[in-house]
């Protein structure tokens, strides 16, 4: 009966909503206004965002993990690129290059092992979109439906494009290999 | 050149790890952001809903639990008791009991001291066709039957004394039961399927008449049975 009561959740738990949203409403502000440049537009989508991840805060298990933050960052990012499109400042292509460009360099690879450090890197060189659906798949290792509902796409949609960004990625360190 | 799902985890993983830092490197670099009032009153009233729902999970997880336990407590406590026969015996006993209460009813007589301790039943009234097909008289119980065609009808009248009270066991599961006041007297009617049995007290002796024919018929002859 007691190991039974000591099952019931903590309060900590029961505010996995409220931590997450002192821990990253800041972060995710920062992310947004870097892509947006414009601080209403900025804070309409951290809102968003703190929707859609209550849609999704069953899967989260950890509000401080680098997968919740992966996962949070991402869906934040995503938000902020749809809001980009819609204002039509920035073209898609503009912005994928310019992350590409930003965050993973493009130098020449020293092990020709297909490591973990490839794969990372040859990720970079892929489109927005099929990194952030290995990275649901992955990293987070969210189902095709919950990687659906985050990207708002079908399932059957998620299936294929994982596969062709799987293929993709196949193809881009078979290339560095040889 | 297939990927392992291995590879593709660490390497998903060490990507996302990489851009986290980046991420928070930048923040950190950044200047604090003060929020708008909408911004901060919008997402106090997701917040205060999201609380509401907890509170809601919580409770209905908590009610689950304590159902949890409370089963695992019966079934220990059944464990145990099926596991003694003294227990076993009782509990079956109990169960019997209380099953045999729900589909029975009982009716106990109260004895009157001034009324008569003969007994000398007799039905004054028979439908037309029945011919009496057994009789059993003793000093405390008489018992009659008639029969015609297919119907039966039997009267039982039993004297009880002060020791001695007088218990009416009646099934009554799935029957349909009343009581009926003819001429001073309680009948108590029992329907179930095509059987009719009316029990009433008259004096110190208790009558029962049952059979495979018409309620109204049954009345007519329990309202004639005297007691000489």
């Amino acid at each position: 009966m007691l190991s039974l009561l000591m099952m019931i959740d903590s309060a900590e738990d029961r505010n996995k909503f409220e931590k997450i949203y002192i821990e990253y409403k800041e972060k995710l502000y920062y992310i947004t206004n870097s892509i947006l440049f414009n601080e209403a537009d900025a804070e309409d989508v951290v809102h968003d965002a703190f929707i859609r991840i209550i849609n999704i805060i069953d899967t989260i298990d950890d509000p401080f993990s680098k997968k919740t933050r992966g996962l949070v960052y991402l869906i934040t990012r995503n938000l902020a690129i749809d809001k980009y499109r819609k204002r039509k400042r920035y073209s898609m292509v503009s912005i994928d290059d310019a992350e590409v460009g930003n965050v993973i360099g493009t130098e020449d690879f020293a092990e020709q092992t297909i490591s973990a450090e490839l794969i990372k890197n040859c990720l970079g060189k892929l489109s927005q979109k099929n990194r952030d659906l290995l990275i649901l798949r992955y990293y987070i290792g969210f189902s095709e439906k919950e990687t659906a509902d985050v990207l708002h796409m079908t399932e059957v949609n998620v299936r294929k494009s994982v596969y062709r960004a799987k293929k993709k990625l196949e193809l881009l360190v078979e290339e560095a290999q040889s | 050149m297939k990927l392992s799902e291995e590879a593709l985890s660490s390497g998903t993983k060490l990507y996302c790890e990489a851009w986290i830092d980046e991420v928070e490197t930048g923040f950190n670099k950044s200047e604090q952001h003060i929020f708008s009032q909408t911004f901060c009153k919008k997402m106090e009233k997701i917040i205060s809903e999201q609380r509401k729902k907890e509170r809601f999970w919580f409770s209905h997880k908590v009610a689950k639990k304590i159902a949890v336990a409370m089963a695992v407590i019966l079934f220990s406590i059944l464990g145990v008791t099926l596991s003694v026969e003294a227990y076993r015996e009782k509990l079956i006993n109990t169960v019997k009991t209380i099953l045999r209460d729900l589909t029975e009813f009982r009716r106990t007589s109260v004895y009157d001291e001034s009324s008569s301790t003969e007994l000398n039943v007799s039905p004054e009234y028979i439908p037309d066709g029945f011919e009496k097909i057994y009789e059993f008289k003793t000093t405390n119980s008489n018992i009659y039957q008639y029969e015609k065609g297919d119907i039966i009808f039997s009267l039982c009248a039993e004297m009880y004394s002060s020791e001695s009270a007088g218990v009416e066991i009646l099934d009554t599961e799935d029957a349909e039961i009343r009581v009926e006041a003819i001429d001073g007297t309680e009948y108590m009617i029992c329907l179930k399927a095509d059987l009719c049995t009316i029990v009433w007290d008259k004096g110190n002796v208790s009558y029962t008449i049952s059979g495979n024919m018409p309620e109204k018929d049954l009345i007519s002859i329990a309202a004639n049975v005297c007691n000489y």
